[in-house]
């Protein structure tokens, strides 16, 4: 199971190139597109006590991979050099901090307050951290492709209710649950059409998370920078 | 008369005499090791307390020998100033291998390197060793002053 970090915790990271073993940059900021459910890439600023912001941007296609202590790219040249994609980077895009969540039955589970990211080649957005309106425990909601989305509201669709968890530990378990669930509800979709006309067995998911050598993963990542 | 390994490991041979193949003098004793950006190799050592007042180098190319007594080194004049790049990070402690940070491509972090071991006939790393276990040497990508970058274990069958 992939280890499940907040985007905030991103913040900070150093980002450290794999051909030279030097911290390059660190993270200053996550851009979420919320319309497409994706991280587009980060801001930066300069590694160092007087670090100010890094001119350029980095697209998440230029990231070899985005971890608990450190983001990784192939070479310096990715973060000092600009690269195509970049520029995407700082385009508008859509928010989500501070959406309402409801339900299908329309009771609002509460308020965005941050992002739900897996570590892995593309800091897949996986949930949303909602704080409920009475004060109680914060949930996580999972993402899923049907979510409609207008400019305050954010809906969970049916399926998706029964996944919602109150500690981040147990809702890696729930995503990969919803993921299988989502995919098993449209095998027309996903499978080639079988010979006899038979529903064929559910295919293989597509989006399995890699096994990764995972960190303990109900002990939320501090993502602090050395 | 100790019979010399073909693999030692860097705090083993810490400290070890430093002798010239020609005049048979001693140039100092291993102070540090000087290991190339790669990380596979050792490109040079830094010696000290000998024949010169300062730390010197001594590159790898340099060595003839390295023996469980002594190291031997063409000659004196083969020892320089820290005057290139990496051996200037080094000497002034940005570049070093025992504990630094190892940092796995995939952007988790695994420990503190507490030693390396060493082929004494190439100069060619064969393992880090770390507070987590050891680390083959063909998984090492990197060496900067941030940390040792290392490929993650290969999870699936051995190919």
């Amino acid at each position: 199971m992939t280890l499940l970090m907040r985007a905030s915790d991103l913040m900070g990271l150093p980002v450290v190139s794999i051909d030279t073993g030097e911290d390059v940059a660190e993270i200053r900021d996550v851009v979420y597109d919320a319309s497409t459910h994706r991280v587009l890439g980060f801001t930066l600023n300069k590694r160092g006590f007087l670090g100010g912001r890094l001119k350029s941007n980095l697209a998440i296609s230029s990231i070899h991979a985005v971890g608990p202590q450190a983001v990784m790219v192939p070479s310096e040249s990715d973060v000092l050099e600009e690269r195509p994609d970049d520029e995407a980077v700082s385009a508008p895009s859509t928010a989500v901090i501070g959406h309402r969540v409801l339900n299908a039955a329309g009771s609002e589970l509460g308020q965005v307050v941050g992002v739900i990211v897996e570590a892995g080649s593309s800091a897949a957005a996986v949930g949303y951290e909602v704080e409920p309106p009475d004060g109680s425990g914060r949930l996580f909601v999972p993402i899923s492709m049907q979510m409609a989305l207008s400019s305050d509201n954010v809906l969970l669709p049916e399926g998706a209710e029964a996944f919602v968890r109150h500690d981040l530990g147990a809702f890696g378990a729930a995503v990969s649950e919803y993921r299988s669930s989502e995919t098993q509800a449209q095998p027309s979709q996903s499978q080639p059409p079988s010979a006899s006309g038979a529903p064929a067995a559910p295919p293989p998911q597509p989006n399995q998370p890699p096994a990764g050598s995972a960190s303990d993963p109900s002990a939320p990542s501090t993502g602090d920078p050395s | 008369m100790t019979e010399s390994p073909a693999i030692e490991s860097f705090n083993n041979a810490e400290g070890r005499r430093v002798v010239t193949a020609d005049t048979a003098e001693e140039a100092g004793k291993i102070m540090k090791y000087i290991i190339d950006p790669t990380g596979h190799r050792i490109h040079a050592l830094q010696i000290g307390g000998g024949l010169f007042k300062s730390d010197v180098a001594v590159l790898w190319s340099d060595v003839t020998a390295f023996g469980g007594d002594a190291v031997m080194i063409r000659s004196g004049s083969a020892v320089s100033d820290l005057s290139g790049d990496r051996e200037e990070a080094v000497a002034k402690g940005k570049i070093h291998l025992r504990q630094t940070k190892v940092l796995m491509t995939s952007g988790f972090e695994a420990g503190e390197v507490t030693d390396a071991r060493f082929d004494t006939r190439t100069g060619l790393l064969e393992t880090i060793e770390t507070d987590q276990g050891s680390i083959p040497a063909s998984r090492v990508r990197s060496l900067g002053s941030y940390a040792l970058v290392v490929d993650p274990a290969p999870t699936g069958p051995a190919v």
